[in-house]
């Protein structure tokens, strides 16, 4: 009886596994982000978790996480020291270029960033890119050292 | 004889258990190994193999300020591991260090999503650790502060 159950028990986790994976019928397609930027100190990405981080010669560091199962993107930047509010969109203006994925896109979102008053990116602001949206939110950091946090986000289509 | 039968094969597993905790446990000190490591101006920046980044500032006095960020989620005993693995880059001090490895994993804290732990280490220094998630964005901190800075 016990050994049944034994046996039963080291079958079964490798097929539930197996069933879980083939349950995901898309997954977004990791990428390196700011390979291209100038000050890049070192980058790295994980394609099995979907896990990418960066460093800039700054000290900014930028963390992302892509959807290993369905569709979703998720982009921290996290700025050494503040960055003063007029200089805020050219910031976001520039990330968006090593962040979103086409020139197509870049150029649709980048003018809307533009138009964004400063409450918004507070609260998180929408834009709308060609049959999708991104979220681009400015949050304060915790961190002495880290002053500013730039969370963008990938709203897929289903959302 | 279809008893003892039994009784051994309960033996094989539960070493076997024993042997995929000990690989998982190797496993994770393995994920949380530092792949690149830079000083700057208030702090120095540690990359791990896992993609997490540790922050840990290099002002004042030791133990220092530290934050950990990650973009995936953690169960208690991997938020247990996090936590450990930060505090001893801030260079603890004796009583410090004697309470994370025996106090702090019996914490009630440790199996929340969001919570702001203080404590007194047994020299009476207090410190102050904070854990931030955000599941909707990916984002996992944890935080920690001398509080006697």
């Amino acid at each position: 009886m016990i050994a049944r159950f034994i046996i039963l028990l080291l079958v079964n986790i490798p097929v539930t596994q197996a069933v879980l994976a083939e349950d995901c019928l898309a997954h977004t397609e990791s990428r390196k982000l700011f390979s291209n930027h100038t000050e890049l100190l070192y980058e790295t990405l994980l394609p099995d978790t979907g896990r990418y981080s960066a460093v800039l010669k700054n000290g900014d560091f930028i963390l992302a996480r892509f959807a290993t199962c369905g569709l979703g993107m998720s982009v921290h930047y996290f700025s050494v020291g503040d960055i003063d509010k007029n200089q805020l969109k050219d910031k976001l203006k520039a990330l968006s270029n090593y962040i979103l994925p086409s020139e197509v896109v870049s150029k649709k979102i980048i003018p809307q960033i533009a138009l964004l008053t400063e409450q918004k990116l507070l609260q998180g602001a929408v834009v709308n890119g060609p049959g999708d949206r991104y979220m681009i939110q400015v949050l304060s950091s915790d961190t002495n050292t880290y002053r500013l946090h730039i969370l963008y986000a990938w709203l897929p289509p289903e959302f | 004889m279809r008893f003892s039968g039994s009784i051994l094969l309960f033996i094989v597993f539960f070493i076997m258990m024993q042997l995929a905790n000990a690989a998982e446990s190797g496993a994770a000190s393995d994920r949380m190994q530092v792949i690149a490591e830079n000083d700057f101006a208030s702090a120095k920046l540690r990359l791990l193999k896992n993609g997490d980044i540790m922050s840990i500032a290099t002002t004042g006095k030791p133990p220092y300020n530290a934050s950990y960020f990650s973009t995936a989620p953690s169960d208690k005993s991997l938020l247990l591991q996090h936590i450990q693995f930060l505090l001893q880059s801030a260079k603890p001090n004796k009583a410090l260090a004697e309470y994370i490895k025996h106090r702090l994993p019996r914490h009630p804290y440790l199996k929340r999503d969001n919570f702001e732990m203080r404590f007194t280490a047994s020299d009476g220094k207090k410190y102050g650790i904070i854990y931030q998630s955000s599941i909707e964005s990916n984002m996992y901190i944890i935080h920690f502060r001398n509080m006697n800075l």
